[in-house]
């Protein structure tokens, strides 16, 4: 996005195609995000929306600090999470589904990474929700570890050392349950 | 004051580090030359050795089992600053292996670590259909009510027939002015063909005077159908430019149909809730339809896409292949959300719509 401040600027005043870039720009990481921590395509649609809804009604009071504008809007992304877990909170697991792309250079070859890759987002889940909120952040939102921290309200050393932990966990679970490391 | 032999290894050691060679230093003190020469070659070949650099993930390690307040922040920040830079670069385009020579010291205990994240990284890119992000936006903007409808698709006003007056206006027009019978051949014509525009505009009628989301959405189904006719005779054409545009249309009118869905379950929900509908439950009875057609369409696209791997031209077979997972793909996705809007938990965030509508 060119110079993300003014378009943030032009998007306070009610200019659409600012708001656009906006949405243009952030749509896809935001929804990742909360895919990750919803766990299916229809409720991560449906938050998504509404996150972009709320920072529109709500842009007018963004104050530009030099902070990018991902901050905030992952901030709003993480409160409309946080909301919806609470809401569904009976349900006890929420596995991710194996929306795993559907192409590879061999039926064989793609079995095997679709394999992996279904172990890699079962393993995500048995993460704590700190760890969660850290990886999908980082690797599904591609946030760098300033912004990661702002959203969450961590330094930037705490964030990294979630980010570090979550990733020696997941490699723990596949040692002691795929063999693998 | 005389110097002992320790204080002189000492700064011969020191002058070693700093570049000296081992003759300039011995130069220095001819007299103890003799008994420092062996220790020095010692003290040399134990610098030397690889054996003396400890393993990084064994310090690591160890200061990780060390009680709490001996576990100092060096080491713990030093391996998490290079494994978040890598993250970052890896992000940034770089390979995993051109990150590890930049921190040699880390490389164990960070390269598994990165090939988890740029693992996850791949299973967790996950796009959203282009054509939610337009409808989204559009809901968007409407719902916040102090903005203009979106300009890519600009409104046209028609204050005194409506929307759908004025369009089937336009078909009688059209009609009029191209003939019954042209209008009705083009339903066959394919993209190639000069009435195709034709057939793209009574789709568009269709859909537009459509009674119900529900109709609307089946002609969705229907639609997205008749793409993958199309685009297999496309691929037996070699035409690529056509057979990619077919299948962007494929995926967009597939990713219409939880959308309408979805909409009419709140529509239906608002009508419950304010007893416009007298039998307080909401029905399935157009998603289960639905899935059905779905389901019959996955399979009976994907048989004809496999035939037409074996007919198409050389030069679009891995395309066929290519197109038939991709296909599968949009129907599977389409079918998922449905179904979940089928299933019990659906079913209760739609109570919970119900309920909070209720308040």
């Amino acid at each position: 996005m060119q110079n993300e401040e003014q378009v943030v600027q032009s998007a306070k005043t009610g200019d659409d195609r600012a708001f656009e870039q906006i949405y243009e720009e952030y749509f896809d990481k935001v929804y990742r995000y909360i895919y990750v921590r919803v766990g299916n395509p229809p409720d991560a649609e449906d938050l998504t929306e509404e996150v972009f809804l709320k920072a529109l009604k709500s842009i007018g009071s963004f104050q530009w600090r030099g902070v990018s504008i991902a901050a905030w809007l992952f901030r709003i992304a993480h409160n409309v999470v946080v909301d919806h877990l609470r809401r569904i909170s009976k349900r006890q697991t929420m596995p991710i589904e194996d929306n795993v792309p559907s192409v590879g250079p061999s039926p064989h070859d793609k079995a095997v990474i679709n394999m992996t890759m279904a172990r890699l987002k079962k393993a995500l889940t048995r993460l704590t929700q700190a760890q969660q909120q850290v990886l999908s952040m980082r690797l599904a939102a591609d946030l760098s570890i300033a912004e990661t921290a702002k959203v969450l309200g961590k330094t930037e050393g705490a964030v990294k050392a979630s980010q570090h932990s979550a990733l020696v966990a997941i490699r723990r679970i596949f040692a002691t349950e795929y063999g693998d490391a | 004051m005389p110097e002992g032999i320790e204080d002189l290894l000492d700064q011969c050691l020191e002058a070693l580090r700093r570049g000296e060679t081992f003759e300039e230093c011995l130069g220095r003190y001819p007299e103890h030359a003799k008994e420092l020469e062996p220790l020095l070659l010692i003290a040399q070949a134990v610098i030397r050795s690889p054996l003396a650099d400890p393993n990084p993930e064994l310090k690591s390690e160890t200061r990780r089992n060390l009680p709490l307040p001996f576990r100092g922040p060096y080491v713990e920040s030093q391996l998490e600053d290079a494994l978040s830079h890598c993250i970052d670069l890896v992000i940034g385009g770089y390979s995993v292996e051109k990150c590890l020579e930049l921190y040699p010291g880390h490389a164990n205990a960070i390269a598994p670590l990165l090939r988890i994240a740029t693992g996850l990284r791949q299973a967790l890119t996950l796009e959203p259909s282009s054509h939610f992000k337009k409808v989204a936006f559009q809901r968007i903007v409407a719902s916040a009510g102090q903005r203009r409808p979106h300009r890519w698709l600009p409104r046209v006003s028609w204050p005194k027939l409506g929307y759908r007056g004025a369009m089937a206006f336009a078909v009688l027009l059209v009609i009029f002015l191209i003939g019954a019978g042209t209008f009705k051949a083009s339903s066959d014509s394919m993209p190639d063909d000069l009435l195709y525009p034709v057939k793209e505009f009574s789709e568009k009628v269709q859909l537009t005077l459509a009674t119900s989301k529900d109709a609307e959405a089946k002609l969705h189904v229907k639609l997205a159908n008749r793409r993958a006719e199309e685009m297999v005779e496309m691929a037996q054409e070699g035409d690529y430019e056509k057979f990619e545009t077919l299948m962007g249309n494929l995926e967009e009118h597939l990713a219409m149909v939880p959308i309408l869905v979805q909409e009419k379950q709140r529509d239906q929900a608002i009508k419950v809730v304010f007893q416009e509908e007298g039998s307080g439950e909401i029905k399935f009875d157009s998603v289960r339809d639905l899935l059905e057609i779905l389901g019959r369409d996955i399979k009976m696209n994907s048989a004809r896409f496999k035939d037409a791997v074996q007919v198409v031209p050389l030069e679009m077979k891995s395309e066929m292949k290519l197109a038939l997972y991709e296909v599968r793909a949009f129907y599977d996705r389409t079918i998922q959300a449905l179904e979940y809007k089928y299933s019990t938990d659906g079913l209760d965030s739609l109570n919970g719509l119900r309920l909070v509508l209720a308040r």
